[in-house]
């Protein structure tokens, strides 16, 4: 049974085929499809090659096959090894989801920097992201205070 | 060349040769000009100053001091909001994610660690006030400090976000107290500077919330879904009331180690939150319940599928009601209900299929008769009841049996449940009674 193949075109003039089933996890590609746009290929400007590849990977992974049917616990596990990626990359990956409509892949995303977040002091989340404290003396002595019950 | 000043004469920049762009030529030089082995530049600065300074008369000399004062101070100052603008660039590179997109993942932080996140730096300071980051607020990871001041800081922030609110200690030692009325007094910290005022609205002792401190809600909570709320001690019945009429939205709420009185809040719940879909209520005061309100709930709370009434004064009939009178009940649990014999059973076993009902837990219900749980193990046995899939009716106290015994090894007829409805687990932990005296 022959599948309908579609032409994903990255902004740095990568070509993709991938299954029409795949793709349509995307719902900025399922509208595509849907208003029969898609016959020379779907160019994605915002989104380059490397980023891409990525998104392709993941909506393969998470197109639910009837005979071959994964576990939850397995594709979490596959999930976390998906997301072992560098800081720059899973933000990329963030907005691709973002501007491709893939609600899943965006919310895995978001939850993995989110966790990366979690539970650290304000040093180290700087430390993590590599961000520099842009507050006036004053403006911090603020905010620390505002907020000072989640400093117990 | 540059024009240098005689620091007698008019000044400078009254010149009309002295323009704009001279000074910031001088501005700039001063920036700019590379240290060098051959002069250090500490003692440039106090030779020049002394040379002026000795040179000018004495009522020019303060001015020239104050003068120099005031530009190093400006430069000072500008450098630091400079310096700034480059940290804030800098931070929009390192995290190139556009504002929106940096809330949607605050929304997925804890309310505690997004507050350790917005002092770090501007951008995270602004995306962390965004309304959609308080939707879900949960202050129970931070009970030592949480009061009402941070919890009416937090719904302000939420705007018209709130979707769900938990507040107070999880697990407070006294959860495994169950006839004492009375919150625990746990000492967190000196409390000296929250001085007891003793007024109403007084904080109950050792906690800091006070017992009006869901007043917010009352503009804020139409949308709010979800309450949880635990061990606040003594809340004032007519605000907490008032608070709740409010959430018309509620779908979810769960009150554990508060005062509440079931009478009010069921027939508030009947009348104003009729979407009301799991109710979890353990109770810390006895108070009377009639049977209109309990119907009365039954019949508008159409949605309920959760129900836990723990350590109320219900009776076999309220029970009754309880238990078959919702259409989409699946879980019932009236544990620590000392006035039930379990008669209300009859009506449920002889239901074959309507009932919807899952989980039934009748846990230390002292009153329990053993010969009502045979009776119902047997309907079971029969066929009827055909939803039910999980049954506990475990005690401390084992079952009552007639007269005034009890027993802690009851007749089950267990391997037939097995035989004929294997889909149930039947739960009946009893240990051996110790002699009461």
């Amino acid at each position: 049974m022959s599948s309908k193949m579609i032409v994903l075109m990255s902004s740095d003039g990568q070509s993709f085929e991938v299954e029409e089933a795949v793709a349509i996890q995307s719902q900025t590609i399922a509208h595509m499809v849907e208003d029969d746009c898609v016959a020379d290929g779907i160019p994605l400007a915002n989104v380059e090659s490397k980023i891409l590849v990525k998104v392709i990977e993941y909506c393969k992974k998470y197109h639910v096959d009837e005979a071959n049917p994964i576990s939850e616990e397995d594709l979490n596990k596959w999930d976390e090894k998906f997301m072992d990626l560098e800081q720059s990359t899973i933000f990329e990956l963030i907005l691709a989801a973002n501007y491709l409509n893939i609600k899943s892949l965006f919310d895995l995303t978001c939850q993995t920097v989110a966790d990366m977040i979690k539970g650290k002091t304000p040093e180290e989340i700087r430390s993590t992201f590599n961000i520099e404290n842009d507050f006036t003396p004053e403006e911090e002595e603020a905010v620390r205070k505002e907020n000072q019950w989640a400093f117990e | 060349m540059l024009p240098t000043e005689n620091p007698t004469s008019s000044p400078l920049s009254d010149s009309p040769k002295f323009h704009q762009s001279n000074l910031d030529s001088i501005i700039s030089s001063l920036v700019t000009f590379l240290d060098s082995p051959s002069f250090s530049i500490s003692s440039s600065f106090d030779r020049v100053l002394d040379n002026l300074l000795s040179s000018c008369d004495v009522s020019v000399q303060d001015q020239l001091v104050d003068r120099t004062l005031e530009r190093l101070s400006l430069l000072l100052q500008s450098t630091k909001r400079c310096s700034q603008k480059l940290a804030t660039l800098h931070n929009s590179i390192s995290w190139f994610l556009p504002s929106e997109l940096t809330v949607m993942v605050f929304l997925m932080v804890d309310t505690k660690s997004l507050m350790q996140a917005s002092t770090c730096c501007t951008m995270f300071n602004k995306c962390a006030m965004d309304p959609l980051c308080y939707s879900h607020i949960d202050l129970t990871k931070a009970f030592k400090l949480a009061d009402d001041r941070v919890l009416h800081t937090l719904l302000n922030r939420s705007g018209k976000q709130l979707r769900s609110l938990k507040l107070g200690r999880v697990d407070a030692p006294g959860s495994l107290f169950r006839s004492s009325c009375l919150p625990p007094l746990i000492h967190y910290r000196n409390s000296a500077s929250r001085s007891l005022k003793l007024d109403r609205d007084a904080p109950s002792p050792g906690y800091f919330f006070t017992r009006s401190c869901l007043d917010p809600l009352k503009l804020t909570g139409n949308l709010l879904t979800s309450l949880h709320i635990y061990f606040l001690g003594f809340m004032n019945m007519d605000s907490l009331l008032d608070s709740l009429s409010a959430c018309s939205n509620l779908t979810d709420l769960k009150i554990v180690g508060v005062n509440v009185l079931l009478e009010p809040i069921l027939e508030l719940l009947a009348r104003k939150c009729c979407l009301i879909e799991h109710l979890f209520l353990d109770n810390c005061n006895q108070g009377m319940i009639t049977y209109p309100t309990i119907k009365l709930f039954v019949t508008n709370c159409l949605k309920i599928t959760s129900l836990t009434l723990l350590d109320f004064r219900l009776n076999d009939a309220m029970a009754q009601i309880l238990v078959t009178g919702f259409r989409i009940l699946k879980y019932i649990n009236l544990s620590n209900t000392a006035g039930i014999t379990g008669s209300f059973l009859r009506d449920l076993g002889h239901r074959s299929n309507d009932s919807p009902l899952q989980t039934l837990i009748l846990r230390d219900c002292f009153s329990l008769q053993e010969r009502e749980v045979v009776e119902f193990l047997n309907s079971l046995i029969a066929g009827n009841v055909r939803s039910i899939r999980y049954i506990d009716v475990s005690s401390n106290n084992g079952l009552a049996c007639d007269g005034d015994r009890r027993t802690s090894k009851p007749n089950f007829t267990l391997e037939k449940l097995k035989e004929e409805r294997l889909d149930i687990t039947f739960v009946a932990d009893f240990p051996s009674i110790r002699p009461s005296y």
